[in-house]
């Protein structure tokens, strides 16, 4: 009772109408989110053959990567900040780009090969689409090995971004130029038809663009808090280290 | 950049190359090691696209090999010296040309091997050729930043494969794809998009290797 009252106290003692006017995004991304999540389970979807009910998955799966793709962005910039400005901030960046980047991929990944049963059979095709994919991954995991095997932190954080450019540029070829010399089963595809031809009566795209709004703003949420985080951390190290 | 002190770098290469053949010699022996084991394994169930596949993972753990040794001439004290003698650029631009060389004729021995032991299904040599030529370009893009990375990390033997394979998979890819066609001697036609797709990553692979290069280079 007495942790109840002492929230309730504190959240009224902020001003209501600042954490409005800060933070109304965070409302829209659970609001948008939750729309998500109602509507594409309940909404009214074409009928296809072999697609079905997955076709919903266009919701879930296609965002993450939308999702991770923006975090790559947002990290590879920062990469190319911190070797402009070496200042550690970018740097911090950077790392947790990558690292949520990869908490929506593994989710995208997921979610990927619980539809790919469903429609073709199997969990994991060989396919242009999917080898960038895995690419990616393995690519992105080979970041975070190398930035726990250096100590020096100014070293850690050089190195780490060049990898960093070098492996992001790498990907955008291996998952938008490589598809386009060979065929691929995968939706948009090699004459597969994409998004657009499915969606004949526009009801998928009144939950497909909130969704990846929401998506884009849970993701973007979920990093600024880690980056929040270890700048705290940041800070105390040099607070222990001024003393 | 100034290119005699780029060629003066690469022919620092290559005679110390020529003045302790072992390491060299070590390497093709590796290669030839390799090359009999595949031959002891496959030789009963050899076939031309197994052929293809069984070459190409030969030259890029060869290539793997090979360019472990890149910067080992110039870390440690040594390191030092070159700082001030050249600029990161023209080191990395020398070391890109010698890499490309070594990769290049790296992919002739194997070739020849495996000619030599399991047969030349090849209906087309001249393509298969030229995607040697971008493959060694666009393996020393890729392996050369990425041995530059791991000798600045110490103590890691297999930093720079785990590092290196999904870099290099995009051209490992095109290769094959590139190869399937030469094997079965498509008109050049079907088989340019490859090629040229090949000639894009050595340079997208080049490119970025010089452009980030000075940054690991300073300390």
């Amino acid at each position: 009772m007495a942790v109840i009252h002492r929230v309730c106290r504190t959240f009224a003692q902020r001003n209501i109408a600042m954490i409005l006017k800060r933070d109304w995004w965070k409302l829209l991304a659970v609001f948008l989110v939750g729309y998500t999540i109602v509507a594409g389970l309940l909404g009214e979807v074409p009928r296809l053959p072999i697609l079905n009910e997955t076709i919903r998955n266009l919701y879930f799966h296609v965002t993450m990567w939308f999702v991770m793709l923006l975090l790559f962005t947002i990290s590879v910039v920062s990469s190319i900040a911190y070797l402009a400005t070496e200042k550690p901030l970018w740097d911090i960046r950077a790392e947790t780009g990558v690292k949520v980047g990869m908490v929506t991929a593994t989710l995208g990944i997921i979610t990927g090969m619980v539809w790919a049963n469903f429609t073709w059979g199997k969990p994991w095709v060989n396919d242009p689409k999917l080898n960038g994919a895995a690419v990616s991954f393995l690519g992105y995991a080979a970041y975070i090995i190398l930035r726990q095997s250096i100590d020096d932190t100014e070293k850690k954080a050089r190195i780490s971004a060049v990898y960093n450019i070098f492996a992001f540029v790498m990907m955008i070829v291996f998952i938008q130029v490589l598809p386009r010399l060979t065929d691929s089963l995968h939706p948009g595809n090699g004459g597969n038809p994409a998004f657009s031809s499915y969606d004949l009566d526009s009801n998928m795209r009144s939950v497909f663009y909130p969704a990846v709004i929401g998506w884009f703003l849970i993701g973007y949420w979920f990093y600024s808090l880690q980056v929040r985080l270890k700048k705290i951390k940041l800070q105390l190290e040099d607070a222990s280290w001024e003393k | 950049m100034r290119w005699n002190r780029v060629f003066a770098l690469v022919k620092k290469d290559v005679l110390l190359e020529w003045r302790q053949p072992f390491q060299s010699l070590s390497m093709a022996l590796y290669l030839v090691s390799t090359v009999y084991v595949i031959y002891l394994v496959f030789n009963a169930i050899i076939r031309p696209d197994v052929w293809v596949a069984l070459f190409w993972i030969s030259y890029l753990f060869g290539a793997m090999i090979i360019s472990a040794k890149s910067f080992q001439r110039e870390s440690g004290g040594r390191y030092f010296f070159f700082y001030t003698l050249c600029s990161p650029l023209e080191l990395m631009v020398a070391k890109l040309i010698f890499n490309g060389a070594i990769f290049f004729l790296l992919a002739l021995l194997n070739w020849f091997l495996y000619a030599l032991f399991l047969g030349n299904p090849l209906e087309n040599s001249g393509v298969f050729l030229l995607l040697c030529f971008f493959a060694g370009l666009s393996f020393s893009g890729v392996l050369t930043l990425i041995n530059g990375i791991s000798v600045k990390v110490k103590n890691h033997p297999a930093l720079s494969a785990i590092l290196g394979f999904p870099l290099m998979l995009p051209i490992i890819m095109v290769l094959l794809a590139g190869s399937a066609h030469a094997l079965v001697g498509m008109p050049w036609v079907e088989t340019r998009s490859y090629v040229i797709a090949l000639g894009g990553l050595a340079v997208t692979t080049s490119l970025l290797s010089v452009i980030l290069f000075p940054f690991l280079w300073k300390e």
